[in-house]
């Protein structure tokens, strides 16, 4: 029995590996360059693009090998951009990695989690649940994933669909772009993250632990929500 | 003056819309998505040609003058495939409007997105009439998707 995760060696990624592979599952961790995950037990590296159809195939194969399980979904590029500055090829990257892989990384899995039932994590963002200012095309790709997962959910059959949107995470990714929008702001990156924590319920940023953690918790058996906000109380369903 | 728009697939569909009734106040962009095209470009297909036609939108100022309203047109769905490609190509041109609306804040007449079936275009007049009036601009940034109302 094994479970997939895609951008595996990202935050969120990693903090998936290890939520499964702290529970003694055999985890195939997927990323464009996985030799970090190399040498952990348990842990099979792939490096590679999802958007590489050879890759999907291999993923097929060892997706059958290891009798897959779950799939969680955890790759994508960040997009920020406001619209004037939205040009073709920068949509065309964002829409082709945020989205398009989503779809036919399932087909290259769909038997062999037909055959056991399986669960297709994806993990899409807050941005997937509300609209936001200078993300238009990262909305885009992110609302996509949880109306393909919704309508996958309910046409029913063996696989069970579910999304989680995280809100701000902890994570390099976000960093990185929070440092440019304190920039843009003319504020420091703590005062940026000050204003920008105040909203959330919890009153901070979430850890990608926890986005591990619902991830692990979605692939359990039994009734579980489709799309599950991990927002600390900023969006609230 | 208004305009209409065809970013994707049949002009006539387009045509046909626009000759529903005369219009007031909206500029119509429509996105048809025919039966014969692959389900699994409907996202990047309709959200890049959108994009696409946003920017060039907002470089020209029609969003301070006119209202738009996206309109997105389906065959039938008849295929588990075109059914959860439909729902994913909603969702993702909402997350555009939504975000338009929220990016252009103050700067933005009411902008509005509907989905309908192709075969259904007739169902669209008393949308258009309520959104081509003044009263029905509050309603800025939602997704009227007539296929999921009529089922729901």
């Amino acid at each position: 029995m094994s479970v997939l995760v895609t951008g595996a060696a990202g935050a969120i990624g990693s903090a998936c590996v290890d939520a499964f592979a702290s529970h003694g599952i055999e985890v195939l961790a997927q990323d464009l360059d996985a030799s970090s995950l190399e040498g952990r037990e348990g842990v099979t590296p792939i490096s590679g693009n999802l958007q590489d159809p050879g890759v999907l195939a291999r993923i097929g194969e060892l997706a059958e090998q290891t009798r897959l399980t779950a799939v969680v979904v955890a790759h994508g590029i960040a997009g920020s951009s406001a619209l004037p500055d939205c040009t073709e090829e920068f949509t065309d990257r964002v829409l082709r990695i945020n989205w398009s892989t989503i779809p036919a990384l399932f087909d290259a899995v769909e038997t062999t989690l037909t055959r056991n039932q399986g669960k297709y994590i994806a993990v899409a963002s807050q941005a997937a649940l509300g609209g936001e200012s200078e993300n238009i095309v990262y909305c885009a790709s992110k609302f996509a994933i949880n109306g393909w997962i919704q309508a996958k959910q309910d046409l029913g059959g063996p696989i069970s669909f579910h999304s989680i949107c995280p809100g701000a995470t902890n994570s390099p990714l976000l960093m990185k772009a929070q440092k440019q929008f304190a920039a843009a702001a003319g504020q420091t990156p703590e005062e940026y993250y000050t204003q920008r924590a105040k909203p959330i319920s919890l009153g901070r940023y979430g850890e990608p632990r926890e986005m591990g953690a619902a991830a692990y918790y979605l692939s359990q058996p039994g009734p579980k929500p489709t799309i599950l906000p991990v927002t600390g109380g900023d969006v609230l369903l | 003056m208004t305009s209409i728009f065809s970013l994707l697939g049949d002009e006539p569909v387009a045509e046909r819309i626009g000759s529903l009734r005369e219009l007031n106040s909206l500029n119509l962009i429509v996105l048809d998505f025919a039966p014969e095209s692959d389900p699994a470009e409907w996202v990047y297909e309709g959200a890049s040609r959108l994009v696409r036609h946003f920017r060039a939108q907002s470089e020209s100022g029609a969003f301070t003058r006119n209202r738009q309203l996206v309109i997105a047109t389906f065959a039938s769905p008849s295929t588990d495939e075109q059914i959860v490609h439909r729902a994913a190509t909603v969702q993702s041109l909402r997350g555009i409007i939504q975000s338009v609306t929220r990016e252009f804040a103050h700067r933005l007449e009411p902008l509005n997105f509907v989905a309908v079936d192709r075969d259904a275009l007739d169902k669209l007049t008393s949308t258009l009439d309520y959104l081509d009036a003044p009263d029905g601009g509050y309603t800025a940034g939602f997704t009227f998707d007539l296929e999921q109302e009529k089922s729901a």
